[in-house]
């Protein structure tokens, strides 16, 4: 076997390991909240149902079995591929993530997708941008669009853009025209902490000793920039690329409720709105599913693009580097000697199984 | 096995050839320059006769032939604009001229102005500096015209680095982009200024490879920087930066990150490449040294003004500036040298300024040999055969991190296996290469058919340390020597207690450290300090510097608070800093200061054994030169126990009273530093000892002349 299959083998075990552990905390998370979804639909007085009756409904959802049976059946319903069906709407959950999934994909990935054009563009005229005073303000604009709430940047795009400006038709639009406000609202958030970590690595690149070196080689900056500085700079933007995805699937939830999309979105707002458990359930274990597999890219990536990152399963020579320079450095440092390794432009391969279930606590608690 | 002989013979002469001469009265040395016939007509492989009767300088030779110098810089100024937007000089009225096929170093300490210089002459300043006055002249080569630097765009600019001017940067292990093949980063000059095709390219890259000898070059131009040793690495960034022939070659300090036998190599393939293509080469160092050693002019440049330039050997052997003198005799590796038998140390360490008789040019080397060891003997500090236990006993010590198929080793002996082949070539060959190559084969098992052999010890490389013995009496001084990569910060880390090594014994004092208890361990941290190499690092920023020397006494709720004020400024004072510095931050002290502050928090708890990791290495020779000298006399104030771990011999030759020899996590040779020194016993020794960089004419260097 070899090590590189070893390794893709490793992160796939981590990755089935980390959608269990997400699957399972919010399941759990679910039933330990009191009420559910049946009592918040079928208690209502006004339906007027008697008490066994709404008894009987509770017990053909199962909903008041003790939790491990819960948690067991819908377990092994998931690994069927039963995500069973929707409290509220009693439609087949799995029938309502096909509707909504296609609609969401399509606008994450435009969002994602802009965001990174968005970085780049900003992040060369930051680093390269005359006069020096304009470069500064660009630096400084990720920080601005990072603290602005996607809500409101969706409201005032609308009044901007369409309003005032006619641009986009928001009545009735067409199907393209109908993704590019909600791209944009999407993407400027997202584009922003993206640009502030390639703007920083960038200017590292820069100062680099071998990028000093080719420069007294006879390149220019523009050399420099395709040829040496862009690859180096990827790896740290890459990290963040992957964990913006969860920021992605939360954006997704307000920015199609502010333009009124259908889609997984506006799917979790309703199924927060009415403690539609099952439908959580399925849609949290298909953020988590989407995570996972970005995450999983990523570090896929990581070799392709950093030679140094390949064949990890063995003490090469790089390991054999890295000892000799941690052992010459002080010991009592070797902490921050190893945190500063990006001195090398290359940045520590994470796993994905410490963030995969903070990240996903974090975007559960925001749904 | 007699060509053996006579190689390590040679390899004797070659390494004391020229303090041997001058220290003939030493018996061995003597009878070493006797075996070989004709002491005085050593040439080196480069051609340059390095006889007492040294023939004219390249430089020389070029002015006679009447040819222009390649490189002249007139009067230059080269300011920094300050944040408050004051200019503010970085190097004034700098003279200097750099002739075909010779050598000129510009020597100084950090902030000297010596970096500045080379970014001005190749017009890469910091995007702050500016060049202010004079004026720096390219002479016309070939077809290409003559050049005013100073009037050139940017983009003319581009055309003219890395065609004329080829640039060998300092750390090898950064410098070649990480993420490209050796292949591609060597030809990133090609790309840029040449149309060749990727075949041609890839041609061109194959024939530099094996011109700065890389072995294999086929396997090598596919192979990524991290994949390649240090010398290696700087061999392909010599590559890279002769690729289009450049008429003049700027060195900024392309060996201060290598060790000393890969910078003896990576040094003679310059002057290889010099003697061969005529390229000039503009050497930028703080090694003294090694400028004096290889170096035709010499320019000393401190605080951006050049104290004394002139040809090397003039300047080395009168130096008219005193602050060359001081640097001369501040540079450990120029007053150690390995002829001149008997501790440097116990003289350093003599409390009254030198003898009247230290300044007697006309006594001899046994003379002083035997006050020296007398000087010792009587000296407060008992010697290494003083009969009391000794407070340091490691037995067996054993820390494998790693053990590693033997291939990449083979690759450095092949390092210097392939130099000795291309030495062959050039027009001369010495004695001393022979046996430095054969050396590393010996000692490197350099068949490689034995090489992938696990079973044997031999045939694997160890990351770590196996099989480590050594004694260090109380009030004395170890030395643990090697390169980078022997594991002689492992010895350091499991000494101080912060490793629990996998076999082996470590005794100090009364403790057995590779078997304490938590509350044992605590204990033993007060009997052991250790002193690390970058003090910046070392101590929290956040902190004053009083409050970082109070820690270990708050951590062992040592005294009332009002006591460990008086605690901090009495180590203070003993490490001769002033008390009120305690209330500074450590970004407002200078490098040296901050070392002292950190001995002074190694020794406020009153340890018994204090470890050194490299603590003198970051630091510019002179600031070096105090630190030695505090650390010794507080060794004789406080009977203090010092375990010394450098890579610098000359160093340790200067402190330490014994010395262990590591070479890759093994042990090859300990014993009494003089012994070690004069008589190395292991091919090993016997070749790190080669390699420290020796000035033609130290012989005429006397104490007399560096008096200051």
């Amino acid at each position: 076997m070899s090590p590189t299959f070893r390794y893709i083998l490793s992160r796939l075990g981590q990755a089935v390991l980390v959608l269990f552990l997400a699957f399972t905390l919010a399941a759990l998370l679910l039933m330990i909240l009191p009420g559910d979804g049946v009592l918040a639909r079928f208690a209502n007085p006004a339906l007027g149902l008697s008490a066994d009756q709404v008894a009987d409904i509770r017990d053909s959802y199962g909903a008041d079995a003790p939790w491990f049976i819960q948690y067991w059946q819908s377990l092994v319903g998931f690994l069927q591929g039963d995500f069973g069906y929707s409290v509220n709407s009693g439609a087949a959950v799995s029938t309502l993530i096909a509707a909504a999934l296609p609609s969401t994909a399509v606008l994450a990935l435009c969002g994602f997708v802009a965001a990174i054009v968005l970085a780049v563009i900003v992040t060369v005229l930051a680093s390269y941008g005359k006069p020096p005073w304009l470069a500064n303000v660009i630096d400084s604009a990720p920080a601005l669009f990072v603290s602005v709430p996607v809500f409101w940047l969706g409201i005032v795009i609308i009044q901007v853009l369409s309003f005032q400006l006619g641009w986009v038709n928001v009545v009735d639009p067409g199907a393209v025209e109908a993704l590019i406000l909600p791209t944009l609202t999407l993407a400027i958030p997202l584009s922003a902490p993206l640009a502030q970590v390639l703007i920083r690595a960038v200017a590292d690149v820069r100062t680099e000793s071998f990028v000093h070196v080719s420069r007294a080689k006879g390149a220019s900056e523009g050399w420099l920039l395709v040829n040496a500085v862009i690859r180096n700079a990827t790896l740290p933007a890459l990290t963040i690329a992957g964990l913006l995805f969860g920021e992605l699937v939360a954006g997704a939830v307000v920015t199609e409720t502010v333009f009124g999309r259908n889609g997984l979105g506006s799917l979790t707002a309703q199924a927060v709105a009415n403690r539609d458990n099952p439908v959580l359930l399925a849609i949290v274990v298909i953020a988590t599913i989407g995570f996972v597999l970005v995450n999983l890219i990523v570090d896929l990536l990581y070799p392709l693009i950093d030679p140094r990152l390949r064949h990890r399963g063995r003490v090469g020579k790089s390991a054999r580097k890295h000892l000799a320079t941690s052992t010459a450095a002080p010991a009592g440092t070797s902490g921050a000697v190893g945190a500063s390794s990006s001195a090398h432009g290359s940045v520590a391969p994470r796993t994905s199984t410490t963030q995969g279930p903070g990240t996903q606590s974090a975007e559960e608690s925001s749904s | 096995m007699s060509s053996e002989n006579t190689n390590s013979e040679n390899s004797g002469r070659g390494a004391a050839s020229r303090a041997a001469a001058r220290a003939a009265a030493s018996q061995k040395s003597a009878s070493r320059g006797v075996g070989t016939g004709t002491p005085e007509k050593y040439q080196s492989r480069i051609g340059i006769d390095y006889s007492i009767e040294y023939p004219e300088s390249f430089a020389q030779a070029a002015a006679d032939a009447g040819a222009v110098p390649l490189l002249s810089i007139r009067e230059l100024g080269v300011a920094y604009t300050t944040r408050s937007g004051e200019p503010s000089a970085a190097i004034r009225d700098v003279d200097l001229d750099v002739h075909a096929g010779s050598m000129t170093a510009v020597v100084g300490e950090s902030g000297s102005g010596k970096s500045t210089t080379a970014g001005a002459v190749i017009g890469l300043l910091a995007a702050n500096a500016q060049v202010t006055s004079g004026e720096i002249r390219l002479s016309a080569h070939g077809d290409a015209p003559q050049l005013d630097l100073r009037a050139l765009s940017p983009r003319e600019w581009q055309k003219v680095r890395g065609a004329r001017i080829g640039y060998i940067p300092q750390d090898p292990g950064t410098s070649l982009n990480p993420l490209k093949t050796v292949g591609a980063n060597v030809a990133e000059s090609l790309r840029l200024h040449t149309g060749l095709g990727s075949a041609q390219r890839r041609a061109r890259v194959l024939e530099l490879l094996d011109r700065v000898g890389i072995d294999r070059p086929q396997m090598r131009l596919e192979q990524y920087p991290h994949e390649l040793s240090g010398g290696m690495r700087q061999r392909a960034l010599i590559a890279a930066a002769i690729s289009l022939d450049p008429q003049l070659l700027i060195a900024d300090e392309p060996t201060s990150a290598l060790d000393v036998t890969v910078q003896k190599r990576i040094l003679d393939l310059l002057d290889e490449l010099r003697r061969e293509a005529g390229t000039g080469i503009l050497f930028i160092t703080h090694d003294l040294a090694v400028a004096a050693e290889r170096a035709d002019e010499l320019v000393v440049v401190r605080d951006g003004v050049v104290e004394e330039q002139g040809p090397a050997r003039r300047l080395l052997g009168r130096p008219e500036s005193a602050y060359t003198r001081r640097l001369l005799a501040d540079a450990p590796s120029m007053q150690t040298l390995v002829g001149a038998v008997g501790p440097v140390r116990a003289a350093e360490a003599s409390p009254a300024p030198a003898s009247p008789n230290e300044h007697d040019p006309g006594r001899s080397e046994a003379d002083r040999t035997d006050a020296l060891s007398l000087a010792q003997e009587s000296s407060p500090s008992p010697g290494p055969s003083g009969s009391a236990p000794p407070l340091v006993e490691v037995r067996g010590l054993t820390q494998v991190f790693a053990r590693v198929p033997r291939e990449e080793d083979t690759a450095d002996a092949a390092d210097a296996a392939t130099t000795g082949a291309l030495a062959g070539t050039a027009v001369h060959n010495t004695a001393v290469h022979d046996t430095a190559v054969h050396d590393a084969a010996v000692h490197d098992a350099a068949d490689p058919r034995t090489a992938t052999a696990p079973s044997s010890p031999d045939a694997t490389a160890i990351i770590g340390i196996e099989d480590v013995d050594f004694t260090v009496p109380e009030g004395t001084t170890l030395g643990l020597v090697g390169e980078s990569g022997s594991g002689k910060s492992t010895i350091g880390r499991a000494l101080a207690g912060f490793s629990t090594p996998q076999s082996g014994s470590i005794r100090v004092g009364h403790y057995e450290a590779e078997s304490l208890s938590k509350r044992e361990l605590r204990d033993f941290r007060r009997t052991v300090q250790l002193v690390h190499q970058n003090p910046a690092s070392a101590l929290d920023p956040a902190h004053s510097v009083g409050a970082s020397i109070a820690e270990p006494l708050r951590n062992f709720r040592m005294g009332s608070k009002a006591d460990r004020a008086d605690r901090v400024a009495q180590v203070m004072e003993r490490v001769a800093l002033d008390p009120g510095l305690a209330s500074r931050r450590p970004r407002e002290l200078s490098g040296g200061q901050l070392q002292r502050i950190a001995i002074a928090r190694a020794l406020v708890i009153e340890p018994r054994l204090v470890v050194f990791d490299e603590a003198v290495s970051a630091l510019d020779v002179t600031v070096q030169s105090q630190i030695l000298d505090l650390i010794q006399r507080l060794q004789e104030e406080l009977g203090l126990t010092y375990v010394f771990i450098s890579h610098d011999l000359a160093v340790v030759r200067q402190v330490a009273h014994t010395v262990t020899v590591l070479s890759r996590g093994r042990q090859v040779e300990t014993g009494p530093v003089e012994q070690v020194f004069a008589h190395p016993e292991d091919p090993y020794t016997q070749r790190l000892l080669a390699a420290i960089p020796r000035p033609l004419d130290t012989q005429v260097l006397d104490l007399q002349a560096l008096s200051i």
